[in-house]
């Protein structure tokens, strides 16, 4: 529907979520296991409990950009900071889905469309 | 629509009475013990008035009564080089109009510069005086400038010294304050220099629209204006731009920046600046760009895309190009491009081969 090249996904480690964007989308597949690498889990199991809980496209490659900042800053005490000290993209467990999800739908200047719910790619991707 | 109870609050209802330093009940003024607005201590102050030979001794033997060995200072003739200049970062602050207002309202008084010698043998130029009056880059360094040196002083000395006698360089008083105090100053005392009446008067449309300049580069405070070539913006641009986004609930939201008033003279140039479909349809590509602070970095995008760097006059020419293309039949490109057709080529090439151009189309 929408023709941006970037899309926004808010993933779903298990636990807690994490909000980011990839600049191409052929490359969904490839963040996904990017992100299932980084949690570091022994049990391979735990890939089915992992998952893009939404991806959205935007209207344009600026929308999704602007939107993932907003997000972000919206939970500046809810983000969890890396071993620097600096806030990540990933939220802690006490951000819901649906607050993430009202905190995008009040980005009233950026247009998604849902592209994705509860998305695991295959592990080829 | 609104109604005398209901009134439409235009700007960014935060710059209030409450955070107006001029406003002698504001808080800034009140939480110190600060009663008096800064205007009634300037009309106080010995630099408000045209310091003649005569005055200037007075002071001295009343400066030299106020220290106790009452040598504390030297009058001094200093040529400008001697005095310690700023760094790069510091004279970024130094803006157009605070350069012209300060520098000829300060030498007008014949204001005399304070100056702190440290134990290295600089000329510090004391605290609240810097961008006006000593820097070299404001003015030929073999000047001679009248200073008042203090040496072999305390390291609180030049603090004390100017929050006791010098009323601009209190806490919390900024570069935008003072120049405020110097236009607030000016019409006290008209200098019939239309120059500093023009300033006065895009000062009055900052205010009547809730905007403020503010000291930050690049602010993201809503309606914050930081880049110092909104000063040189046509009167009638600034009133138009200023009444149309302070009007505007999105576009109130946003900070104000360069590519905005560009594009707002651009309109003025070519004579959109009264076209509502061509202002309306600038709005809504700017909405779609998320906001007014994302618009540079759009365009600077597209331009990258067809191999082009970010230019400031091209800018707001590329943004009447995507409006045409967005349906704005209003625009005429050969027009806006002073019917220079490779330029005309070179902007529709742009939007042609940019994909992200071409998301906005």
């Amino acid at each position: 529907m929408y023709k941006s090249k970037y899309l926004l996904y808010v993933f779903f480690t298990g636990l807690a979520y994490k909000i980011g964007l990839v600049k191409e989308r052929d490359r969904l597949g490839q963040r996904f296991n990017h992100l299932y690498k980084g949690l570091q889990q022994p049990n391979k199991s735990i890939r089915d409990t992992v998952c893009f809980a939404k991806v959205f496209e935007a209207k344009t490659d600026r929308m999704v950009e602007t939107c993932e900042a907003n997000v972000l800053a919206a939970f500046p005490t809810q983000r969890i900071p890396d071993e620097k000290g600096f806030l990540t993209e990933s939220f802690d467990d006490t951000v819901s889905l649906d607050a993430i999800l009202e905190c995008i739908n009040n980005q009233t200047r950026c247009k998604f469309n849902l592209l994705y719910e509860d998305y695991v790619p295959s592990e080829k991707d | 629509m609104s109604t005398p109870f209901n009134p439409v609050v235009s700007g960014n209802p935060n710059f209030t009475v409450a955070n107006n330093p001029f406003d002698p009940n504001s808080e800034i003024n009140t939480e110190e013990g600060i009663y008096r607005s800064l205007v009634d201590l300037a009309k106080e102050s010995v630099h408000f008035n045209n310091i003649d030979s005569k005055t200037l001794a007075r002071l001295r033997e009343k400066y030299r009564a106020e220290v106790e060995e009452g040598s504390a200072y030297t009058m001094e003739q200093l040529p400008r080089y001697k005095l310690k200049v700023k760094t790069p970062a510091q004279r970024k602050a130094v803006f157009p109009a605070q350069k012209r207002m300060i520098l000829d309202f300060k030498q007008a008084l014949n204001t005399p510069l304070f100056v702190n010698v440290d134990s290295k043998g600089n000329y510090n130029v004391m605290e609240g005086q810097q961008h006006g009056t000593s820097d070299s880059a404001l003015g030929d360094p073999n000047d001679m400038v009248n200073c008042i040196v203090f040496r072999n002083m305390p390291d609180w000395f030049e603090e004390w010294f100017f929050l006791e006698f010098n009323c601009e360089s209190r806490t919390q008083i900024s570069d935008y304050d003072r120049i405020r105090l110097a236009i607030l100053m000016e019409r006290k005392c008209p200098t019939g220099i239309d120059e500093y009446e023009m300033y006065s008067e895009k000062q009055e449309l900052f205010e009547e629209y809730g905007f403020r300049y503010l000291d930050e580069r690049e602010t993201d405070t809503p309606c914050g204006v930081s880049h110092s070539s909104i000063w040189v913006v046509p009167f009638s641009t600034l009133k138009e731009m200023f009444k149309f986004i302070g009007s505007d609930d999105e576009l109130k939201q946003d900070p104000t920046r360069q590519i905005t008033w560009g594009f707002w003279q651009c309109a003025q140039e070519y004579g959109y600046l009264y076209n509502e479909n061509v202002i309306q349809a600038w709005r809504d590509l700017v909405v779609d760009m998320t906001g007014q602070q994302y618009v540079k970095d759009e365009l600077t995008a597209m331009f990258r895309e067809s191999g082009r760097n970010w230019s400031a006059t091209r800018g707001p020419k590329m943004l009447m190009g995507l409006l045409k293309k967005r349906g704005c039949k209003d625009i005429d490109m050969s027009r806006i491009c002073n019917d220079n057709a490779t330029l005309v080529a070179e902007i529709e090439e742009c939007i042609q081969y940019s994909e992200k151009a071409q998301q906005y189309v």
